[in-house]
């Protein structure tokens, strides 16, 4: 067996973090009980969980800053400028937070003042990316899907624009809007079930050991 | 030496050759009236016998034939030929070709000469060519000769050596009519040969058959059957060979002298030969004489090129004497014995006894041997242009084979014609003569002719043969009946009948099997897919797209844009109705306690603050009004900023319809920021139960330090989650409301837990709403300007409202336009199908 | 414990034992054949392409931790990235690696630095290759872009928990002419990827990705069982319509 230890630690974590939730929470701290150890337990397997996934995010935050570093380095083609610009702002950055604190108004304006602006810009460029790939829907894939998609694409962003909004005063439209508006709750509904099977079973792989994601 | 190359083959000849060693043409142009050059070495044909002349001319009419032909020969057999046609030249032809060859004398021969009694010749022998299929060899029936023939030419020769004959003296015209055979002594009439003589040597020489016995292969070039003959094919020398008498041979009484001598002194070719006594010495020996130097050229496959002279027998004449010694002792019938009986005199005693030349010497051992008569009577080893003159393809390659010259010997030498009086004469012929004479007991008492060593060493058919199989028994058979009675070789018809058999039909119907028949497929598949023009994948181009997506953007730009530019900020939002969803929203709302904290958790990413902007301003400004104090609270890192900027961002709109909300709603007293739950949505499990452990810094303050926010005025009180008023969700993700709702909402203990998301992600969150886990619901900007109506908060989105409908309309245009197009695309496919059909 | 926490056992119990037993039943018994799906038929060829081309590929890992709910689809990534890491094995160019959240970045390091190892290709690791993009959502896809332009990538395998902004990458791949399969777990960008992408894969198509990728009997097992489970959701469902129908009619009270 690959990384046996790995594996059995995993396994041992899951299934008490996996017993807490079936056990009931309520924990009287003037009788302890079970319930209040697997509590107990599973709230210190979460904290360390959660300090592990802080550190793992400055880990990351780290390699990445390295990674750029790297690119700058490197020779020829392969040179990305850009990837000192990202540096650039990364240490400035850094050097703000540390220096005015993130609770000062003026590092979180200027923190927002880029960071807002950029994630909306590549929203916004997913609007024209969408609107591109909404065009070419039908040239690029075909079938009842596909025609179903566009059909329920067009109905509901009628719907969205308050089109048929003035329909809804009266009761038999309304009546139809509103299932209209629920036709794709099924759906969903039918997908997310589908993808919570499929977690359970990944789940249920990495507690059997069968899938070891870890190499250990 | 310098190149003198042949204009018809362009090979290199030596400089004084006058023609090409090679294809025989004229090297030098001749000037009007010019006649060839007559090789050096001729001898008057008045001294030379006529049977000798004529084996000579026989021999050496083969640069005519090569000339008309123009063929490439072996250099053996041009030099032959040219010296046989030196030879031939070097006499008078007679227009008789048995009577021009008889009575040349001289070795001045024109070139017309020889073309006459060629001619004559084959005028004979086309009169008596049978229409046979045989290319090679002429008819066995050609090739026949009677012993009656074989006898005279016996006679001919026994008369001829006995007595000084005139060479000038013409011989008799051959009896065949068809003569058109010229001889190379015919335009010299030997004036002085006895007429009685030529007609009866003519006459022998005419009735001389080539019957060539078919033994084998090989010896059936030599071997001569002496049966009797119809027609000959080569008309001069069959009046040669059957004046020989081969097969026969004259009675041992009648045997000429020269022959005589052959037998008893076998030895005799050693010695020198006495010059023929008080006879008139031909001209062609007295060539030998006076060109001695000319017999001493480096011929090593012709040794006998000693000159003749007039006190001695010529080297060659005693090796040709010892080399025609007959076999048998008996067996003096070999024409060619009878030859050279005419020089026998010259032999002296002592000269050895030639060699037993036998047609098996030339074969290999078992093969018999064949007589000189039948060595004369043969046609194929005799020379190609006789064969030429039958109008019978030869193996010439065969006869090449056997006279393969070295290659030392310049080819364009002209040597005398004394040196080679025998020039031309196969000595397979004269094996083959002999040992059918032998073989018909025809020619009794002739020594079987003997090959002199320099014609053994010519001849290569023990080289090129090897060690030829014997002939079969069968194969030496002589058939006894029929139209083949006399050959040899005869294929039994017996056998043939038995063996003979019907041949077996093959099919032409190629049978192929399954496999091969798939292979076939597939092969021929392969070679139709190869001339079939690949289809290339046409490319996409990137401009058009590029220029498509810039043309969107552009549009939906304006659409965007030009409204909120015209319209105006309090325009009522038209076509919005608050829905139910709205209102119990609102009703929530309404329904929150002042007194206890309300959490806000703001989970939302920069990118959707437009949206959550305006979908959560007017719930937040309602908050205000109602002096709300607010808990604030994100599982993102970039929450509290995003918290705090909403925060600020209603409060300031606040200010515009109502300047005094700054002082009656400071933040920093009704609000406070919890901050960030570390490990994200993992941590909301702890802070539903532990919430002052879950977070408790903070963003800190100003100065950096960490900060108790449990310790402020808004959340002193507040122990647990249910000791907020409720939960307020602002998020734009399907996963952290789901766990917020999960994880969060049992700890609330049925404080209303209400949600403001984005348009994406509230179909997935009404079946909570459904099922009560989530109080109500508003979504997306709809529901955040349909909550300021009902509020009465100022309507700041009623621009946005206009922009955003028709940012939908041109939505819709897209995608309706995307599949008109498609339509479009399809219906015209589908046209142009039908229409290439 | 609430009814849902019964509901939740029973399907845990379930599963485990459907798992376990179809797992030892599989020595005995043929391997269900799987339904084609283009998408992975499209995936080989293109993992072919790749390694004949020598171009790389690039694995997105998506921004879900795995210690949240929707870790699931970050375990089937770093599964197809273990595999696509032994196929491209023979390639000039090793994968690329990308994740929006920092232990997944550690992970797929991780993932590449053991599949070398045991392929005895250590020398091929890279830690470079396993990076994180960005810690939001939309910083990753800012961080994933240059990869996907700038480092000859020629297919790509968006596997994971994913937003609407993943179409992003998808036109950027479409503009190199590179491959794109794309899988997420969210809704919306399963949305998105149906018009965007070449092979998008909808709903619980995620999760059989490591039982088409690899031959592994585990994966092929959970997919078979989760069918089944499939089955006895949309079974409760019925029974739970019919009775929700039928009760009122009998005169009963709702539940």
């Amino acid at each position: 067996m690959r990384a046996p230890f790995s594996t059995a630690l995993a396994i041992a974590f899951g299934l008490v973090v996996l017993l807490g939730y079936f056990i009931p929470a309520p924990c009287d701290p003037a009788n302890p009980g079970l319930s209040c150890t697997f509590l107990g337990i599973r709230v210190v397997f979460l904290d360390w969980g959660a300090i592990l996934a802080g550190v793992a995010m400055l880990v990351g935050i780290v390699n990445l800053a390295l990674v750029h570093w790297r690119k700058v380095r490197m020779a020829g083609k392969e040179r990305d400028l850009l990837s000192a610009v990202f540096l650039l702002a990364f240490l400035i950055t850094l050097a703000a937070g540390f220096w005015f604190t993130p609770a000062d108004v003026r590092f979180q304006r200027a923190v927002l003042s880029i960071q807002t602006p950029v994630e909306i810009s590549l929203m916004a460029l997913l609007v024209v990316t969408l609107a591109y790939a909404s065009l070419r829907l039908l040239q690029r894939r075909s079938g009842l899907m596909a025609a179903s998609f566009v059909i329920s694409a067009l109905v509901f962003l009628l719907l969205m624009s308050g089109l048929l909004g003035l329909f809804q005063q009266v009761p038999l439209l309304r009546e139809l809007v509103n299932l209209i508006n629920r036709l794709p709750l099924a759906g969903a509904r039918g997908i997310l079930l589908g993808i919570a099977l499929g977690s359970l079973t990944a789940g249920l792989r990495i507690l059997l050991g069968a899938d070891r994601p870890y190499s250990g | 030496m310098a190149e003198n190359r042949c204009p018809m083959c362009g090979k290199s000849n030596p400089e004084e050759a006058q023609r090409c060693v090679f294809c025989q043409a004229q090297l030098k142009p001749l000037a009007g009236g010019e006649e060839p050059q007559q090789p050096s070495f001729s001898f008057s044909s008045s001294d030379e016998s006529e049977w000798l002349k004529s084996l000579r001319h026989a021999v050496g009419e083969e640069p005519s034939f090569s000339e008309e032909t123009g063929q490439e020969e072996p250099d053996w057999l041009a030099r032959i030929r040219q010296r046989a046609q030196t030879e031939r030249q070097s006499t008078d032809g007679d227009k008789n070709q048995l009577s021009s060859w008889l009575s040349d004398t001289g070795g001045e021969s024109s070139a017309a000469g020889e073309e006459d009694w060629l001619n004559q010749l084959r005028a004979v022998t086309s009169v008596s060519q049978e229409t046979t299929e045989e290319p090679l060899l002429p008819s066995q029936e050609e090739r026949r000769m009677t012993t009656g023939e074989l006898r005279d030419v016996r006679d001919r020769l026994s008369r001829i050596a006995g007595e000084p004959v005139d060479l000038s003296a013409g011989v008799s015209p051959a009896p065949q009519p068809s003569e058109t055979v010229p001889s190379s002594a015919e335009a010299e009439q030997p004036p002085q040969a006895p007429s009685g003589e030529t007609s009866d040597l003519t006459e022998w020489l005419r009735s001389l058959e080539y019957t060539g016995v078919e033994q084998s292969s090989e010896e059936a070039k030599f071997s001569i059957p002496l049966e009797e003959s119809t027609e000959l094919p080569y008309s001069g020398l069959a009046e040669f060979t059957g004046e020989s008498e081969l097969g026969g041979g004259p009675p041992e009484g009648e045997q000429p002298d020269w022959l005589r001598a052959f037998e008893e002194a076998p030895t005799a070719a050693e010695t020198p030969s006495a010059p023929m006594s008080g006879e008139e010495t031909p001209d062609w020996l007295k060539a030998f004489e006076e060109a001695p130097s000319v017999e001493e050229a480096p011929s090593t496959t012709e040794p006998a090129s000693a000159p003749v002279s007039d006190e001695e027998t010529p080297d060659w004449l005693l090796e040709l004497a010892q080399t025609f010694v007959p076999e048998t002792p008996g067996d003096q019938t070999s024409p060619f014995v009878a030859r050279v009986s005419p020089f026998a005199e010259e032999i002296p005693p002592q000269v050895e006894q030639p060699k037993e030349v036998t047609a098996s010497a030339l074969q290999p051992a078992a093969q018999p041997e064949p007589t000189a008569e039948a060595a004369l009577a043969r046609d194929v080893d005799l020379t190609d242009w006789l064969a030429e003159l039958e109008g019978e393809a030869i193996d010439k390659e065969a006869i090449s084979k056997a006279f393969i010259l070295e290659e030392e010997q310049p080819p364009s030498e002209e040597l005398p014609a004394a040196s080679y009086p025998f020039a031309g004469i196969d000595a397979d012929l004269l094996g083959a003569v002999e040992a059918e004479a032998s073989k018909e007991g025809g020619l009794e008492g002739l020594a079987p002719a003997l090959l002199p060593d320099w014609l053994q060493a010519l001849r290569p058919v023990e080289a090129v043969l090897g060690e030829t199989p014997a002939a079969s028994e069968e194969e030496l058979q002589v058939e006894r009946a029929g139209p083949l009675a006399g050959l040899r070789g005869v294929l039994p018809a017996d056998r043939l009948v038995i063996q003979y058999r019907k041949p077996p039909i093959y099919s032409i119907k190629l049978r192929v099997t399954e496999k091969q028949q798939r292979h076939i497929e597939a092969l021929s598949d392969l070679i139709k897919a190869e001339g079939k023009p690949a289809d290339i994948k046409r490319e996409n181009l990137q401009a058009p797209r590029r220029l498509l997506r810039l043309t969107l953007a552009l549009i939906l730009v304006l659409v965007l844009l030009i409204p909120l530019l015209v319209s105006s900020p309090s325009l009522t939002p038209t076509g919005l109705v608050p829905g139910e969803e709205v209102r119990s929203f609102y009703s929530q709302m309404s329904l929150m306690v002042p007194d206890r904290p309300l959490l806000v958790a703001v989970d939302y990413d920069a990118g959707y603050l437009g949206e959550m902007r305006f979908a959560a301003t007017g719930v937040i400004e309602n908050l205000m009004l109602k002096r709300q104090r607010l808990a604030l609270v994100s599982t993102v890192p970039s929450g509290p900023l995003l918290a705090n900027d909403l925060l600020e961002r209603a409060q300031l709109k606040l200010t515009q319809v109502e300047p005094a909300i700054r002082q009656g709603y400071a933040l920093p007293d009704r609000t406070v920021t919890l901050g960030y739950l570390p490990g994200g949505i993992t941590s909301l499990q702890e802070f539903a139960t532990f919430p002052r452990r879950a977070v408790f810094a903070g963003l800190g303050n100003v100065a950096g330090e960490p900060q108790n926010v449990w310790g402020h005025v808004v959340v002193q009180d507040v122990h647990r989650l249910s000791d907020f008023a409720g939960l307020l969700l602002i998020t734009d993700r399907v996963d952290t409301a789901r766990a917020w709702i999960e994880q969060v909402e049992p700890a609330l203990e049925r404080r209303p837990f209400l949600v403001i998301t984005s348009a994406q992600v509230a179909p997935m969150l009404t079946p909570y709403v459904d099922s009560g886990q989530i109080e109500a619901m508003i979504w997306g900007i709809s529901g955040g300007m349909a909550y300021e109506q009902l509020a009465g908060v100022p309507p700041h989105a009623a621009a946005y409202w206009n922009a955003y409908r028709y940012g939908m309309y041109v939505g819709f245009a897209f995608i309706l336009s995307g599949v008109l197009l498609r339509s479009i695309t399809v219906a015209f496919s589908r046209r142009r199908k039908p229409n290439e059909a | 414990m609430s009814i849902s926490a019964v509901i939740g056992l029973v399907f845990l119990v379930l599963g485990v034992g459907l798992m376990l037993i179809f797992f030892f039943a599989r020595r005995t018994q043929p391997a269900r054949p799987l339904r084609s799906i283009s998408a992975f038929q499209r995936l080989r060829r293109a993992l072919g392409l790749a390694v004949e081309d020598g171009k790389r590929l690039h694995v997105s890992l998506g921004q879900a931790s795995i210690l949240n709910s929707n870790g699931a689809s970050a375990l089937v990534g770093l599964s197809t990235l273990e595999r696509v890491a032994q196929l491209s094995s023979l390639g000039d160019r090793p994968p690329v690696a990308t994740s929006g959240d920092g232990t997944l970045a550690i992970l797929s390091q991780d993932t590449l630095r053991s599949t070398y190892r045991r392929l005895g290709a250590f020398d091929m690791y890279d830690p470079d290759r396993g990076r994180l993009a960005g810690p939001t959502p939309f910083a990753y896809i800012a961080g994933a872009l240059p990869v996907i332009s700038r480092e000859q990538v020629s297919a790509n395998l968006l596997i994971g928990n994913f937003g609407p902004e993943a179409a992003l990458l998808c036109e950027r791949a479409e503009q190199q002419s590179a491959f794109t399969l794309a899988a997420s777990d969210a809704l919306p960008a399963q949305a998105a990827l149906y018009a965007s992408a070449q092979e998008p894969l909808i709903g619980e198509e995620l999760f059989a990705i490591p039982a088409y990728m690899q031959g592994t009997p585990i994966y092929q097992v959970s997919l078979h069982v989760q069918d089944i489970l499939r089955w006895v959701v949309v079974g409760a469902l019925v029974i739970g319509a019919i009775f929700q129908f039928i009760v009122p009619l009998l005169g009963g009270g709702s539940p």
